[in-house]
């Protein structure tokens, strides 16, 4: 009886574990669309390494770019995982990046992109959107 | 045949043998002879940059290449819009200042002796000078041109960036692009992001006319090279706006270094010829005629 109360505690702790492993995956899928619009308002060009995957690096120092001539300021942005197969997800956010010159603002909504994220070299990177 | 010999020697990485000095003469020959055709080569060949700051002194409205009429010829003939042009660029380009007084009427404007150069241009290209450009807004950089976020969505198609939207839209013959001055704490990615406009331009067949910036914001001219560099790469025409404005008082740009001094738009007024956006229409003016005098002559011949 004892012995099976400890494997029951035993598959309890694996199952508690693995849930909490699977959410932090999930958080680092999200948290990497987070760095990258980080990166925009801070213009952190050289972070794009470790934000966007080998064959959407380009682009996303374009994308960085494209704001350089703008003050921006990020407004609730949140990110969280949309699906997750395991080497590639889907990551959606809210809020909006908030893009001045001048007296003029533009506001740029988030919704409704979808971000491709996937696994390189064990890490999530962005790919695209 | 020695002199073979120690040519294959050096080739090979050997160690030239010792005690042949016909060998070593016949060495030197060869090597004073190649410095020499690379002396040559250098002089014929050299890349646009090596020419230094050569662009201030180019001419501020500029010869049409061949090159540059084939562009044209080529758009005309697949259906480019001979009496359209766009506009490219930052909030210099997106301003009301730029060109747009042209599709008013003439309360807005007055071309003095230009007239009878000018009015004519008016008249072929009316519709182009006030339109509300989508790949021009103010803030741009040339990579937001290319950029999905900068697109308005409104009346873009999803997928297109600014740029592509602008050219889908307006169809223009040829494509006037002011970039640069916000591009100045990035400038390798600059040069990169253009080359990226003028390639997509070139390939619809609508000529791409660049544009030098009056600011150094960068401090060492760098983005003007680079744009001038492109030009001659591409063999396209180059505005040298920037060589228009020295002469004016603080070269023409307000206390901020990077906007244009204003006065109306009245060529009558010599006053007016103290202030640089005098000269940013009346040179592009200038330049759209000789457009103008292009298109004729390529839909006569």
């Amino acid at each position: 009886m004892k012995q099976r109360r400890i494997g029951l505690l035993f598959c309890f702790v694996i199952f508690v574990c693995s849930a909490c492993t699977g959410s932090s995956k999930d958080s680092d899928a999200s948290k990497v669309v987070e760095s990258f619009y980080q990166a925009i308002v801070k213009q952190e060009r050289d972070q794009v390494g470790t934000i966007a995957c080998a064959a959407w690096e380009k682009t996303a120092l374009r994308e960085i770019d494209a704001f350089m001539g703008v003050k921006t300021e990020l407004s609730d942005v949140s990110c969280s995982v949309k699906e997750n197969s395991g080497e590639t997800a889907s990551v959606v956010c809210t809020g909006k990046i908030a893009a001045s010159y001048g007296n003029e603002v533009i506001d740029f909504p988030l919704e409704g992109k979808i971000h491709t994220v996937v696994k390189e070299q064990g890490e999530w990177r962005l790919c695209g959107y | 045949m020695r002199w073979k010999a120690s040519l294959i020697d050096l080739l090979v990485m050997k160690k030239p043998k010792p005690h042949h000095s016909r060998n070593s003469i016949i060495l030197l020959l060869i090597g004073f002879l190649l410095s020499g055709f690379s002396f040559f080569q250098t002089a014929e060949d050299q890349a646009p940059s090596d020419y230094g700051m050569t662009w201030q002194n180019l001419p501020i409205i500029p010869d049409f290449s061949e090159t540059a009429r084939e562009i044209l010829s080529n758009g005309l003939k697949r259906g480019n819009n001979p009496k359209a042009f766009s506009k490219v660029g930052d909030c210099d380009t997106s301003t009301d200042w730029y060109l747009s007084n042209y599709d008013l009427d003439q309360r807005y404007f007055n071309l003095g002796t230009y007239v009878d150069q000018l009015q004519p241009v008016i008249d072929f290209f009316r519709g182009s000078f006030g339109r509300r450009s989508l790949a021009a807004k103010p803030g741009f950089s040339a990579a937001s041109v290319l950029s999905n976020y900068w697109t308005d969505y409104s009346i873009c198609e999803a997928g297109e960036v600014p740029i592509i939207c602008e050219y889908r839209i307006n169809n223009p013959a040829f494509v006037l692009i002011s970039l640069g001055t916000n591009d100045g704490y990035n400038q390798p990615s600059f040069k990169e992001n253009l080359r990226e406009i003028i390639n997509l331009t070139i390939s619809q067949s609508r000529l791409p006319i660049l544009m030098t910036k009056a600011d150094n914001v960068e401090k060492n001219y760098s983005i003007n090279q680079d744009i001038a560099d492109l030009a001659a790469e591409y063999d396209i025409p180059l505005w040298n706006f920037w060589a228009a404005i020295q002469d004016l008082p603080n070269h023409g740009l307000v206390e901020d270094g990077i906007h244009l001094t204003f006065y109306k738009e009245d060529f009558s007024d010599p006053e007016s010829f103290q202030y640089a956006w005098t000269y940013r229409n009346l040179t592009a003016m200038q330049l759209l005629d000789k457009v103008l005098q292009t298109i004729k002559d390529i839909s006569e011949n």
